[in-house]
């Protein structure tokens, strides 16, 4: 421990012989435990312990925000190898160790996030007290990063709370409130926010004095884990296979983290502390240094990044109420994730019943979050109420941005956006939820160019957290942070990308599905195209991705990325045949796929398809290594083109718009952290290989040659 | 202003009320359609389209006024709950009153005074009712065996508690519509009122027919339509933009052919030449004159004078207009004649035809007013010319904000210049409303 000391602890020492340890890392909003500050910690407890007089002392934060965010990440990424990581976690486990084992009783007095390293450093200590506020949230969030937590969590929280508990929370990083907290047992108090520090003491004092209610508490605790210790081994062996096989469907075999942190917790069920610390330190290094722990962290930065994106200097216009056009699907999902975040909207279709359909499906959302105790009936009613409908244009006028959700038609857009401009003030931004419609196209219709804008939004709208906004070179500055920001406020993550052919994010799925539908016409079958990609960490294959978003629509992309890119994109001869046998997809029961009533969830190919297709029903043998290569090469390098024609401004937004819009493995870290772990001269010679078999699509970007060349990588 | 003895027209006031523009929701049987939505549901839907069409900054509301007779016991005050419920400006107090069927009347005339005395510019008034939610409450003697069953602690306490309670207690007792200085209901009266003035069956059908047939024809020209916004009731939001209490397809045979509802022997009154349950909401923009300029806005019209009168509930209980109506069109500086559009409330075609009669009746002016002439003759091509409250349904609360909004319109649509309205209420009341439309006075 030879790190400078942070300066981050304060200590008071009252009459009482109570000690507060107040922790306040400089310069920063959130405390954060780096290697540092673990170091001052170390040395303040050591320094309690000499002073002596002490009776009880109590942790606590100075920042008003939150207890402690976590570990450093920072320290985290910079583990190489797994012995790295276990001595890092062995020092932080020494730490809360001394902590645990001072001779007074310890209270952690918490408020806000406590998560990951700041869990763990309150239960090292005797006593929790938590905040009743909405803001409180208790975790270990560590598997969401690749790793475990390696602080001593996953031997202390299962002695604390038992095997199902702790597996719960460490297995899926999720987080709770003060109350459910309480319920669950990891803390021993919930308190309104005002009188945290004063009860906190107090409880401290009680439990030295052992009398009161914290003592009473304290002794009852003791009591239900000794109950606690009935679990038998059966139950145990039973609980750990349970968890495994979640873990295997859930993870498909592509996080080894939670695996870690499984053993780790089990470990704690047989072993003594001390065991169980080396055995967590052991797991916590072997995750900290694997590429999947890389990846996760890469993306954690570059979604913090996107977080901060403004889209422009121009100070945006707050968003007060929205309209929407079209009552359809996306329409509705728009309505409902603005109506949410406390935006009024006005909601235009021509009919009446699909207008029904449009506050229903918010209703369906927001019952959800009654049923599940995160809105009362009265938020619900609240979020209703934002959502007018209407089948002309009054209510119009008062809107800050109107959101087109209509069918992709370039005329129709082109009417809507005259219409608009009449019923609207001149200030009133027009943004078009077209997934490949080029927005200058678009704007060719306005008197008011500047105030056009792409707006893509991904289905469904409230559980995908990305936003897409594309701007020409006539969009204003205004125009632009104005609709960044409202994209944030509805779904956390939006990336500003350049007008072009589909975009960023259509354009780079066009070319992903373009290959496969290659493929299949090489002869191979849909579900083998399928399972390779889903093998590889995709949520759903190509194929069956087109049934879901319509094969009519897929073909109408396809169309304007073939017109825009010709000689790259190439449909295969006969293509049209499948949309020409009336298949349209789910939406029409008839696609690829067979749907309808009897028909159970796992799917099953539709094989009068084939008849449609080059060898028919015989389909050909293919290596899943090859589709998996020729669909992610094709998406990495139409990525790495976007990049190329500045249509994306940066590499991050490609990862979190592959990532949150289109389903790209998380444990890659998107395409391009996944081009950089490769090593660029690797992606050239296989893209070069590919380009000799299959042709001219294959033909690396030259950004990536030219980067290649000259050593260089994306992050 | 009430009582004869505030007869004289107000002073000059400096601000005048207007009506800039209302919404209502489509009128429903009890039940039906808006089973599941409560007054306040009905009052948010008729606001927030009100707010959309009008295109209102909220920022400007400085009072929500809501007439609602039955609020649900758990949210009494529905003005406030419509701030609220809409996420209108927290600064906008909000307040409901109740003066029975009369009680959107009297928020458009409060909201009236308001302006008057400067302390409101913008006021959303309105009125709702959900008669498929009325309040059933227990007897007192059913709530105080619970309370005592709350606090006992043994159980012998406890059976105690419920010893005293009678099955039949149990069932909770739907609120009569009745007097209760009286003990008769509504319906009662009314019979009692057309028997005294002579009303005949015949007559009260034919007004009950022509109601029918005036609203399904606004319906037909697209008039209602002005009026009314699209409802999606939860939790289906199947859209609802007709009122459907309407029969313009009945025949003064059919309504001839129905038993009479409360002297079943002797009487005349049928649920045809009635009122019936209903549930609906409207809402109405009102302004100071000098705000609707400000703001660029064309009001319908002005409020130009009104006065709410009652008398003994014994025996004409329903007649209050009578009384109510001259003095409004005095404080108007108007005339009955000079009246080009006249509505009276349709409780019952009974209690209409009593009023009519004792407008034109040299005796009641004499006797009742102290007035040398009858108040005069309502030509009957201008009354209740959209229909009224038999055909298109009675949500108490909102009857009142539904006649100004209609007679409103009606003058714009017509571009005459008076409309007077008047509403019978509980206890003997009525109360009156001239508007003149704007920019015909003079």
């Amino acid at each position: 421990m030879t790190e400078p000391k942070a300066g981050a602890f304060k200590l008071e020492t009252d009459e009482r012989g109570l000690a507060r340890l107040i922790l306040d890392c400089p310069g920063t909003k959130m405390n954060v435990l780096s290697a540092a500050v673990f170091a001052e910690l170390n040395d303040r407890l050591d320094e309690i312990i000499a002073s002596g007089g002490v009776k009880a002392l109590v942790v606590e934060s100075a920042k008003p925000t939150n207890f402690i965010a976590g570990a450093d990440i920072k320290d985290i990424e910079a583990i190489t190898r797994s012995d790295e990581g276990r001595k890092l976690s062995q020092q932080a486990q020494a730490v809360f160790t001394k902590l645990e084992g001072l001779p007074f009783p310890t209270v952690s007095a918490i408020h806000g996030p406590c998560l990951g390293g700041g869990l763990e450093l309150a239960l090292s200590t005797t006593y929790r007290v938590a905040t009743e506020d909405t803001s409180t949230a208790l975790g270990l969030p560590e598997v969401q990063l690749g790793v475990i937590p390696g602080a001593g969590g996953t031997q202390r929280l299962p002695r604390l709370i038992g095997l199902p508990g702790a597996l719960d929370l460490i297995l899926t990083g999720r987080k709770l409130r003060g109350n459910r907290a309480l319920r669950t047992g990891l803390v021993d108090e919930v308190v309104p926010v005002e009188i945290l520090s004063e009860r906190s003491a107090a409880a401290a004092l009680e439990l030295a004095n052992k009398k009161g209610m914290a003592h009473d508490k304290l002794e009852g605790r003791g009591k239900a884990r000794a109950g606690r210790l009935l679990e038998k081994i059966a139950a145990r062996s039973f609980i750990y296979s349970q968890a495994k096989a979640n873990l295997r469907k859930k993870t498909k075999g592509h996080y080894p983290a939670p695996f870690k942190a499984l053993e780790a917790v089990m470990a704690s069920t047989r072993k003594s502390l001390a065991e169980g610390l080396e055995i967590e330190a052991q797991l916590f290094g072997e995750a900290a240094a694997t590429s999947v722990s890389k990846s996760l962290i890469h993306l954690f930065h570059v979604t913090t990044r996107s977080k901060a994106e403004k889209g422009s200097d121009a100070r945006p216009v707050k968003v007060k109420k929205a309209a929407v056009i079209g009552g359809g699907l996306m329409g509705s999902g728009i309505a409902t994730v603005l109506a949410d975040k406390g935006v009024n909207v006005r909601v235009k279709d021509l009919d009446k019943k699909a207008l029904g359909k449009t506050l229903g499906y918010a209703w369906k959302h927001f019952a959800k979050s009654v049923e599940r105790k995160r809105l009362r009936p009265w938020e619900r009613d609240l979020r209703m109420s934002r959502i007018s409908p209407t089948t002309d244009y009054s209510g119009f006028k008062t809107a800050d941005i109107v959101i087109e959700a209509v069918f992709e038609d370039l005329s129709l857009k082109h009417r809507i956006l005259a219409d608009v401009e009449k019923a609207c003030g001149e200030k009133t931004i027009f943004a078009s939820n077209t997934s490949s419609l080029p927005i200058g196209d678009i704007a060719k219709g306005s008197s008011r160019p500047e105030t056009v804008i792409g707006m893509h939004f991904f289905s469904p709208v409230e559980k995908m957290q990305l936003v897409e906004i594309i701007v020409t070179p006539q969009t204003a500055d205004w125009v632009t942070s104005t609709t960044t920001q409202l994209g944030k406020l509805m779904n956390t993550h939006a990336i500003v990308v350049n007008d072009g052919a589909g975009f960023y994010t259509s354009r780079v799925l066009a070319a992903f599905v373009n290959e496969a539908v290659r493929i299949l016409f090489e002869g191979a079958s849909i579900d083998h195209i399928d399972r390779a990609l889903t093998d590889l960490g995709f949520p759903v294959g190509p194929i069956v991705l087109m049934d879901e978003v319509g094969i009519d629509v897929v073909g109408k992309v396809m169309k304007i990325m073939l017109d825009a890119f010709p000689g790259r994109f190439s449909a295969p001869e006969g293509w049209e045949k499948v949309a020409a046998d009336g298949r349209l997809g789910r939406k029409n029961n008839k696609g690829f796929y067979l749907y309808g009533k009897g028909k159970s969830k796992s799917k099953e190919v539709d094989p009068t398809v084939y008849d449609l297709l080059p060898f028919g029903r015989k389909r050909q043998e293919f290596a899943i290594s090859e589709i998996q290569d020729r669909c992610l090469y094709a998406f990495l390098n139409e990525a790495a083109l976007c990049l190329q024609e500045n249509i994306l401004l940066h590499p991050a937004d490609g990862d979190v718009g592959a990532v949150f819009g289109l389903g790209f493995p998380p444990f890659l870290g998107g395409p391009f952290f996944h081009m950089d772990s490769l090593g660029l001269p690797e992606v050239v010679r296989r893209m070069k290989a590919l380009e000799g078999r299959h042709g001219a699509f294959f033909t690396p970007a030259q950004l990536l040659v030219d980067k290649a060349a000259k050593g260089e990588k994306f992050f | 202003m009430n009582g004869m003895a505030t007869k004289k027209a107000a002073p000059p006031a400096k601000e005048k009320a207007v009506i800039v523009d209302g919404v209502r929701t489509p009128f429903v049987r009890a039940y039906t359609d808006f089973h599941h939505l409560t007054a306040v549901d009905l009052a948010k839907a008729a606001v927030k389209e009100l707010l959309e069409r009008t295109e209102l900054d909220p920022e400007k509301i400085d009072e929500v006024i809501m007439g609602c007779v039955l609020p649900s016991v758990n949210q009494p005050n529905v003005a406030r709950e419509v701030v609220l419920g809409l996420g209108l400006p927290d600064r906008i107090p909000g307040f409901t009153l109740a003066r029975a069927c009369a009680s959107s009347a009297q928020a458009l005339i409060t909201a009236a005074e308001g302006i008057m005395a400067g302390e409101y510019h913008v006021v959303i008034v309105g009125g709702t009712e959900s008669m498929s939610n009325v309040p059933v409450p227990h007897s007192k003697n059913v709530v105080d065996s619970l309370m005592a069953l709350s606090k006992a602690r043994s159980l012998g306490a406890k059976v105690k508690a419920l010893s005293g309670l009678k099955m039949k207690e149990l069932v909770p007792q739907p609120p009569a519509i009745a007097e209760s200085a009286t003990g008769k209901t509504m319906g009662q009266h009314a019979e009692m009122m057309a028997r005294k003035n002579r009303i005949s069956r015949q007559a009260q059908d034919e007004l009950a027919l022509a109601s029918h047939q005036r609203a399904a024809a606004a319906f037909e020209s697209g008039k209602t339509a002005q009026e009314i916004c699209t409802v999606w009731p939860q939790p289906r939001f199947e859209p609802v933009d007709k009122d459907n209490f309407v029969r313009g397809d009945t025949t003064l045979e059919k309504l001839g052919s129905l038993k009479p509802s409360f002297d079943k022997r002797y009487g005349t009154l049928t649920a045809g030449n009635s009122s019936g349950l209903t549930d609906g909401a409207a809402a109405l923009l009102v302004m100071s004159e000098s705000k609707a300029k400000e703001l660029g806005l064309k009001p319908l019209c002005t409020v130009a004078g009104w006065a709410t009168q009652s008398l003994s509930p014994q025996e004409q209980l329903l007649l209050g207009p009578a009384y109510a109506v001259p003095l409004a069109l005095e404080r108007a500086g108007a005339t009955l004649d000079q009246m080009d559009l006249v509505d009276l409330h349709e409780a019952f075609a009974a209690q209409v035809l009593s009023v009519v009669q004792a407008l034109e009746s040299p005796e009641f002016a004499q006797k009742e007013l102290g007035r040398d002439e009858p108040v005069g003759k309502i030509d009957r091509e201008k009354l209740n010319v959209n229909g009224g409250s038999i055909a298109l349904g009675h949500p108490f609360g909102a009857t009142g904000a539904r006649m100004v909004l209609g007679m409103a319109k009606e003058l714009e649509r017509r571009s005459a210049r008076y409309a007077c309205l008047s509403l019978c209420a509980a206890g003997g009341i009525g109360t009156a409303v001239v508007l003149e439309r704007n920019g015909a006075s003079k």
